[in-house]
């Protein structure tokens, strides 16, 4: 490992990213520098705002869930009076975690091994046998509460927490992010929520290539046709969103958001063959047409750095940890619109299950994608990614009629045919990426 | 009479793990009946599986020849970058009991394990769970599968999951 004065003059002479107006090129050791992993965790995941989860997850007083900010095992708890909490689940004592389910409900947590005992919201509310401790004076100068996360806001049941506290204030952050929360937050009038069931896997590659594939609009025809010759063999009655795909008649449009953030979006065939459409009069209503046409496009959107929703026929939610700098866990849930039709609820089901499933007709085929990368990455004699030049000639800062329609200001637009395959809309993310990590190795050595 | 029925529910659940491991595609499909179901429910929480497939989500929620048609049909297509090479799975079927019996219908339980090794990476996975099979004697006297339901107790996929991986 180097030491952080070291690796700051690494990255000052920008060895990760060749980035010059007309040649836009990421080194590979990227996805396989382990060094450069442990800064990501570090700097990236840990150093800034990461999606925990939906309030909706923890309807009730005492619900909980727990999930992870880079390598540290997170609670998300709703306390008697409604109030969410975020908090490190780890006893103050001796480190145990005292929260061992993915989610559920409970009065208290009582660590396992010496039994200090904690409220729904992290405070320390037993050290047992404390008058018998003999502690020191300054024991009760200590606090003994779980640890809160440093930052933790939520936006529109969207929550968020930071590990570091010198992060911009959360609606700063996501300032241009909001507009495309706001197209999943209101395809109800009461919220989204998560359909019950678990649908987890691992892959072994690194976590970005699953953060690129996201708003890769390049690979669909080469990756998928598999899965478009299944859907074309369905009559018009099970018709899918891509079942009269025809790439040449379709646009697709890139918006970088800032802070990492971005969203690949674009209209879709067979818009009568969606869940959401069992809700159309009542969206053109309440939201008017303009938003109900960009809820009806096809969306991805990075929530940079950890989460991704993607929505085409159903909506899912995408959360990825790093485990190593070749290993990714992929925690993963079918959103639906609250007070959904039950027909609706179930046509959307099973087009979740088919696409996003680990287990369906589309994802594995991204994944065993992810893998082949990996373990070509393994040449280091290659040194340039040239995956982020597509689209280049229509990249600008101008804000187009569809960014003003929708109410967004991105940093970077890039719009044209499908067949286009827009790759320009990483680059600012990876600006960011790096800003993170010289900003954070720079506060180290300070 | 039972002990028929059970030695040939005994006999089909044998024959239809070689069907896949041997990718007998169409012999192995011509063992379900036309409508018959293949489910594989998620796991709700830590102890309970997910029981209404209408409201919870499903690994795999599979209906009919049809349904399951597309299934093959996407593990046999060479463009497909998961297909490409398939697997090799060796199932293991552990005793098969027989829960239920009338004339014409019989349900069956049993452990499952896979061996599932990818020649291309040469790494192995192991999946383990249990069977429900529902067993209908049809007209012609040969019994077909009505609906099997597959847990996966191991339910953190490593990569990807397929129908005959399980």
């Amino acid at each position: 490992m180097h030491d952080a004065q070291q690796v700051n003059n690494n990255l000052r002479t920008s060895r990760l990213l060749n980035d010059e107006p007309d040649r836009f090129l990421v080194d590979r050791d990227i996805y396989r520098d382990e060094e450069i992993f442990e800064l990501e965790m570090k700097h990236v995941f840990e150093g800034t705002w990461n999606l925990l989860g939906l309030a909706s997850q923890i309807p009730e007083a005492y619900d909980f869930f727990t999930t992870h900010i880079g390598r540290s095992p997170i609670v998300v708890s709703r306390d008697r009076a409604g109030e969410l909490h975020a908090f490190i689940n780890s006893c103050r004592h001796k480190g145990a975690t005292v929260c061992h389910k993915q989610q559920g409900k409970t009065r208290a947590f009582v660590c396992r091994y010496h039994g200090w005992t904690y409220s729904i919201d992290g405070r320390n509310t037993g050290i047992k046998d404390r008058a018998a401790g003999e502690y020191p004076p300054s024991f009760d100068e200590q606090s003994h509460d779980l640890e809160p996360v440093k930052r933790f806001a939520n936006y529109r049941g969207f929550l968020f927490g930071s590990l570091n506290e010198d992060v911009p204030p959360l609606e700063q952050a996501i300032a241009q992010l909001k507009p495309f929360l706001d197209l999943i937050a209101d395809q109800s009038p009461y919220g989204v929520e998560c359909i019950p069931g678990r649908a987890n896997f691992v892959y072994h590659a690194n976590w970005k290539l699953q953060l690129e594939n996201g708003v890769d609009p390049y690979h669909f025809t080469s990756t998928h046709p598999s899965y478009m010759q299944v859907l074309k063999g369905r009559n018009a009655a099970e018709a899918s969103v891509y079942s009269a795909l025809d790439p040449q008649a379709l646009e697709r449009g890139t918006f970088s958001l800032g802070s990492g953030h971005n969203v690949m979006w674009g209209p879709i065939p067979s818009r009568d063959a969606r869940p959401l459409a069992a809700m159309e009069q009542e969206l053109e209503e309440r939201v008017g047409p303009v938003r109900t046409k960009w809820m009806f496009f096809a969306r991805n959107v990075t929530v940079f750095p950890n989460a991704q929703f993607a929505e085409n026929a159903a909506l899912q939610l995408r959360i990825w940890r790093p485990l190593a700098v070749d290993r990714t866990e992929m925690t993963t849930y079918c959103l639906a619109p609250i007070g959904e039709p039950r027909e609706a609820r179930l046509q959307r089901i099973r087009q979740y299950e088919e696409f996003f499933n680990p287990s369906g007709l589309a994802t594995p085929d991204d994944v065993a994608n992810y893998e082949d990368c990996q373990r070509g990455f393994a040449a280091r004699q290659v040194r340039w990614q040239q995956g982020h030049q597509r689209g280049s000639q229509r990249s600008t800062s101008e804000i187009s009629n569809a960014a003003q329609e929708i109410g967004v200001v991105p940093v970077a637009s890039a719009i044209g045919g499908f067949n286009m395959g827009d790759e320009t809309v990483m680059q600012e993310t990876y600006r960011e990426w790096l800003r993170l990590i010289v900003s954070g190795a720079r506060k180290e050595i300070a | 009479m039972n002990t028929d029925l059970a030695q040939m529910a005994n006999d089909l659940l044998a024959r239809e793990a070689w069907l896949l491991d041997t990718r007998a595609w169409s012999d192995w499909l011509a063992l379900y009946e036309e409508d018959a179901l293949f489910w594989v429910p998620t796991w709700l929480d830590d102890e309970a599986l997910a029981n209404d497939p209408e409201t919870q989500l499903s690994f795999m929620y599979v209906q009919g020849h049809r349904g399951l048609r597309e299934r093959i049909a996407k593990a046999t297509d060479i463009r497909a970058p998961a297909s490409m090479p398939l697997p090799r799975i060796s199932h293991l079927l552990g005793p098969v009991m027989l829960v239920s019996a009338q004339e014409n219908l019989a349900r069956t339980r049993c452990a499952w394990q896979t061996l599932v090794y990818d020649p291309k990476t040469r790494r192995k996975n192991s999946y383990a769970g249990n069977y429900e099979h529902e067993l209908a004697r049809g007209s012609d006297g040969t019994l077909r599968i009505r609906r099997k339901t597959v847990t996966v107790i191991n339910d953190e996929i490593d990569s990807k999951l397929d129908f005959f991986y399980i």
